[in-house]
């Protein structure tokens, strides 16, 4: 039997499964089977034995009954004749002989011809049916041998013969007492007569054959008159075999006809002869057809009696069990609050119970469960929690020396002269920028983590990013050797601008730090409402099982041989972040050797709008050397850094430390500054936007302003948006705060731009 | 045909509901489509042998043949004109009958002139293989067989069994019909006897009814003691003819069939007909279930019957020996 396990559907619930169901079934439906057919079977052989021994038994008997009255017609002819001879015996006259035998012709229709012999065997008399009565023609007859027989045994059967081949004959002579032989010729033709009052069922017949298996009489008269020779015919053999044939077992032969019969046969004694009964083996074994047919009828029913009701058995076994199977199922799946209800009575109930107890137990344990899992996620959050405040108190104190530690630097080659210091500024400049870097990719990452960043979605070209990533990029590719390749796109895109940059900024940083040859290549595919953003390298490539890794923290690719490590790897752990923010789906090709692909999809815009501006990248600009800056911080290093650094730039610069210092400053010069920059934290709970309010009052003039801060809560951003005033975070980049600040000192009056561009380091 | 009409009978009969599938084995009992025609070739009318037709009909039904239901027959007769029998043969043939039935050796004659390949079932008083009739009596060999009816050679045993009833009789005449076959057999017999000395033999021909008047009309001329009448088909249709005269011309007569005796003959000595009509029947039978011809032995008729009219031998004032008596199977009082 195939075995089937029931599979759980998608939904989760299992369904009870069949198979037990089709067993039971099976074993009832064959234990009935087994048992009704081999009734039938055992039925039917015996029946089949009995059927075969009755026949038997009831052609023998039919067959002596017949042999007998064969018998009693040979008898009768020689009763007769005999009591012929005996009444014509005391007188003899010829007179009496011809009525006795007037007598005996008229008794016995198969007498054709009598013939009288004296005692010395000359015929007296010759009476004949066809011929005319011959009298007294002395024809000497003694040595015939039905004469000498009779003298002999007083009755004598002669040999059957045929007269003009056709009608058998036999001659039969009884001798009496004193006067001699009487020979009488018997035309056996009427023993067809007795034949055929012999019924052997529907197509049965009796027949005779004389010692030698010549067919004496059939009730087919075309049989009869053909002299045959039936003695080689299998039955015949048997009959005219000495010995008595066993009479069990009875198996069916063929006569001569062909046909399958079943015989048998007695003798007939006298004269001789054996008379065999046979019966068709078709109409012989009819009653038994009938009995199998019977027996297979009644076998159907029994087995469909049987069937139904194996059915309902099994069904009455499974429902409980399928109950069992259903509840079980269902407190597998998680309905723990399932009881399974069977009022059986039996093992199966009490099965039924236990499993329900131990339902209510595992729904109690789970129940507790999910309170410690509770509390154990509600623990872990407060220690996320105090690690992003530690992450953010730690930035603040860390950002003071680092924005220091950069300002230093800048100004160092100021005065510096030999070749072999420069040397040593580049690379301690160098180092600090992978410092800073990766300072704030740390906080980045943990600021992603604290899910504070709400992405601010707008309609925008693509084609500003791709401009600003060759910006950033050319230089680091150029500087190592490979190709790079922006393939210009006028498609817009709705999404967060600065995330999608910083997205791409690391994409391509990336693939730009582990090619060693060959080139990175960016482009843009239209893909119906979306475009796809590609980053191909022809790096290393990243195999099957890392793929899932890489968006996660801290991963780097094995290194590559005499290569080293770059950053933190937190650079794909941030993109996976961000498109995780944006729902932007991310995907990642990657030939192990031959490269990789990173392609992000984000929503385009069908048709760009109309008044499409292009957008300039940001022109450098100088600086003139003699306007005066205001710098108001309250940490000494710092304000020493960035005081050393504007002078280096040649601006004339008022240090302060507080609010006072700068308004006394500024007094002493009497002079209105160019620029003021402040920190936002000072000392006392004083922030930099009230110095700068304050200032600009004692001024009497909107001076240029910007803050620059080490906080980097969402809430001084606010403040300072709504202040209107730029905001630079510490460590501030030398390069950046020239920027701005030169920019400032020509256009005093420019825009407020959004606070985010200034307020996410570019290069994460 | 008979059967769709049949057919329609019984449904309405029995009904409608489950008619159709009981319909087919009872319409059996009709003649069936296509079912095998007899020719019937009889030198006879039908009025002289009704007994010997239900004999006919009994055997067909012995072989499983009831005539109108499975079986036909396509009757001719001759009416005792025998030289219409040629022609009544052709036409059978023609009529590609399954097997042609004919009675007496001019019947015979006919048929086997008319076909070699349709079998034929005869009874006739003639020696088979002498006439011709087959090549041998176990195995017939071509396509006729049939009843031998052992008839013509009876002449001498009748000739003895009228001398018993008539010890005085001398002069004997015979009556044969010239268009019969058999003629010569007869004549043989009697030529046999003739030449035992104290009887004379005559030998009378007649083959129409006023011949038949004209022979008893030269008995009497002839001063002829006893008669004995041929084994003839057409002398049998006219045994009422036969019977008067020789009641008028007060001859004692010896027949071959009892039919003359019940009709007011002297005696009878011969085969059964009717045993013999039975057995044709029988081999038609077996013809038509596909057994040929030449296969069926000849069969000889066995049983023999004397027949006396004891009211016709008072009328002639005779007396019937008691040995006579003795032997008779039936006595007509």
């Amino acid at each position: 039997m195939k075995r089937r396990v029931s599979r759980a559907p998608p939904g989760g619930r299992l369904v009870p499964g069949r198979g037990l169901f089709r067993k039971y079934l099976l074993l009832f439906l064959s234990v009935v089977c087994v048992a009704v057919v081999s009734n039938a079977l055992l039925d039917l052989h015996f029946s089949l034995r009995d059927h075969r021994a009755l026949l038997a038994a009831n052609q023998r008997l039919q067959a002596e009954v017949a042999a007998g009255r064969i018998r009693q017609f040979v008898g009768d002819i020689v009763g007769s004749l005999s009591w012929a001879t005996q009444l014509s015996r005391t007188e003899s006259t010829l007179e009496d002989w011809q009525f006795s035998t007037a007598h005996l012709f008229r008794r016995v229709p198969a007498i054709a011809e009598l013939v009288r012999l004296d005692g010395a065997g000359r015929e007296q008399l010759l009476v004949s049916r066809v011929a005319p009565t011959v009298i007294d023609s002395r024809n000497d007859l003694s040595r015939d041998p039905r004469f000498v027989g009779a003298l002999a045994s007083k009755v004598h059967y002669g040999p059957v013969y045929f007269l003009r081949e056709t009608e058998p004959y036999m001659a039969i002579s009884v001798a009496d007492a004193e006067s001699g032989v009487t020979i009488v010729e018997v035309n056996l033709g009427f023993v067809r007569d007795v034949l055929s009052q012999i019924k052997v069922g529907e197509h049965g017949r009796a027949y005779v054959v004389d010692s030698h298996g010549h067919l004496i009489a059939h009730p087919d008269i075309s049989l009869a008159l053909r002299n045959l020779d039936l003695s080689l015919v299998e039955p015949v053999r048997r009959a005219l075999t000495p010995e008595p044939a066993p009479p069990e077992p009875r198996q069916p032969s063929w006569n001569a006809a062909g046909e399958e019969v079943l015989t048998a046969h007695a003798p007939v004694v006298p004269p001789g002869w054996h008379l065999l009964i046979e019966l068709p083996i078709a109409e012989a074994d009819a009653p038994l057809h009938a009995a199998i047919e019977r027996s297979i009828a009644l076998l159907v029913g029994v087995l469909l009696v049987g069937g139904v009701a194996s059915l309902l058995i099994t069904g009455r076994m499974m429902a409980p069990i399928e109950a069992l199977h259903d509840g079980v199922a269902r407190i597998g799946s998680g309905d723990l609050g399932r009881r399974i209800v069977i009022e059986t009575g039996d093992e199966l109930q009490a099965l039924g119970e236990q499993i329900n107890s131990m339902a209510s137990r595992l729904e109690e344990s789970h129940s507790s469960l999910e309170r410690k899992v509770e509390e154990r996620t509600h623990q872990l959050e407060l220690a996320n929690l105090a690690k992003s405040r530690f992450l953010a108190a730690a930035s603040h104190d860390l950002r003071q020396p680092l924005h220091a530690l950069g300002l230093f630097v800048a100004e160092l080659p100021a005065h510096v002269r030999s070749v072999e210091g420069r040397r040593i500024i580049g690379r301690i400049d160098a180092a600090v920028s992978a410092m800073n870097e990766m300072f704030m990719a740390l906080l980045d990452t943990s600021r992603l983590d604290a899910g504070t960043y709400r992405p601010d979605l707008s309609d925008f070209p693509i084609q500003s990013l791709l401009g600003r990533l060759t910006l950033t990029f050319t230089a680091v590719a150029e500087e190592k050797g490979l190709s790079l390749r922006i393939a210009p796109s006028t498609a817009w895109v709705r999404s967060d601008a600065v995330l999608v940059e910083r997205i791409l900024l690391n994409l391509v940083s990336n693939a730009l730090r582990y090619t060693e040859r060959g080139g990175v290549v960016v482009g843009c595919r239209r893909r119906g409402r979306d475009l796809r953003i590609e980053v191909w390298d022809s790096g290393p490539g990243i195999p099957e099982d890392e793929r899932t890794r890489i968006f996660g923290e801290f991963y780097q690719s094995a290194v590559p041989k005499g290569g080293r490590r770059v950053g933190l790897g937190l650079g794909l752990s941030i993109v996976g972040r961000l498109c995780a923010i944006l729902d932007h789906p991310i995907e990642l090709t990657s030939i192990v050797g031959k490269g990789s692909r990173f392609a992000i999809v984000v929503p385009m815009l069908a048709e760009p709008p109309a008044a499409a501006e292009a957008v300039a990248p940001p022109a450098e600009i100088g600086i003139d050397a003699g306007q005066l800056v205001v710098i108001v911080e309250d940490d000494p290093l710092v304000l020493e850094g960035m005081r050393g650094l504007l002078l280096s730039w040649g601006l004339r610069v008022l240090a302060c430390r507080d609010e006072g210092e700068a308004v006394a400053g500024i007094c002493r010069l009497a002079q209105p500054p160019d620029l003021i920059i402040s920190d936002y934290q000072l000392a006392d709970g004083a922030t930099g936007i009230d110095v700068i309010g304050a200032l600009r009052r004692s001024c009497g003039a909107r001076v240029p302003a910007f803050l620059v801060s080490g906080d980097i809560s969402a809430e001084l951003l606010q403040r300072a948006g709504s202040s209107g005033l730029h905001l630079l975070h510490k460590p501030v980049s030398p390069m950046k705060l020239r920027a701005l600040v030169s920019r400032l000192l020509h256009h005093p009056e420019a825009a407020v731009p959004a606070v985010s561009t200034v307020a996410v380091p570019t290069v994460l | 045909m008979a059967a769709p009409t049949s057919r329609r009978s019984f449904i309405a009969r029995i009904g409608v509901t489950g008619a159709a599938s009981l319909a087919w084995p009872l319409s059996l009992a009709a003649q069936q489509p296509g079912s095998p025609t007899i020719g019937w070739l009889n030198a006879l009318s039908p009025p002289t042998i009704t007994r010997l037709i239900a004999a006919f009909h009994q055997g067909l039904l012995e072989a499983g043949y009831v005539e109108g239901k499975n079986v036909a027959v396509d009757y001719r007769w001759a009416d005792g004109h025998y030289e219409r029998l040629p022609a009544m043969a052709a036409e059978l043939v023609q009529r590609q009958v399954a097997v042609l039935f004919a009675v007496s050796p001019a019947a015979v004659s006919a048929a086997m002139a008319a076909t070699t390949t349709i079998p034929i079932v005869f009874l006739s008083g003639l020696d088979p293989v002498k006439a011709g009739y087959v090549s041998q009596l176990g195995h017939p060999g071509g396509n006729v067989t049939g009843v031998s009816l052992i008839t013509s050679a009876l002449t001498a045993k009748r000739v003895e069994l009228l001398r018993e009833l008539v010890p005085t009789a001398v002069r004997f005449a015979l009556l044969v019909n010239p268009a019969n076959p058999n003629i010569r057999t007869q004549r043989a017999a009697i030529e046999s006897l003739d030449r035992s000395g104290d009887r004379r033999f005559t030998v009378l021909d007649a083959e129409s009814a006023g011949a038949i008047d004209a022979a008893f009309a030269s008995m009497a001329g002839l001063g002829v003691d006893a008669l004995v009448i041929g084994a003839d088909p057409y002398f049998t249709s006219r045994r009422e003819q036969i019977v008067a005269l020789a009641a008028r011309h007060a001859i004692p007569a010896i027949y071959d069939w009892p039919e003359y005796v019940v009709a007011g003959g002297l005696m009878s000595y011969g085969t059964s007909l009717a045993a013999a009509y039975r057995k044709g029947a029988l081999y038609i039978g077996k013809i038509l279930k596909g057994a040929r011809p030449g296969d069926l032995p000849v069969v000889q008729s066995s049983t023999f019957e004397l027949v006396i009219n004891l009211r016709t031998a008072q009328a002639l004032g005779l007396v019937v020996p008691r040995l006579l008596l003795a032997r008779a199977d039936q006595l007509i009082r």
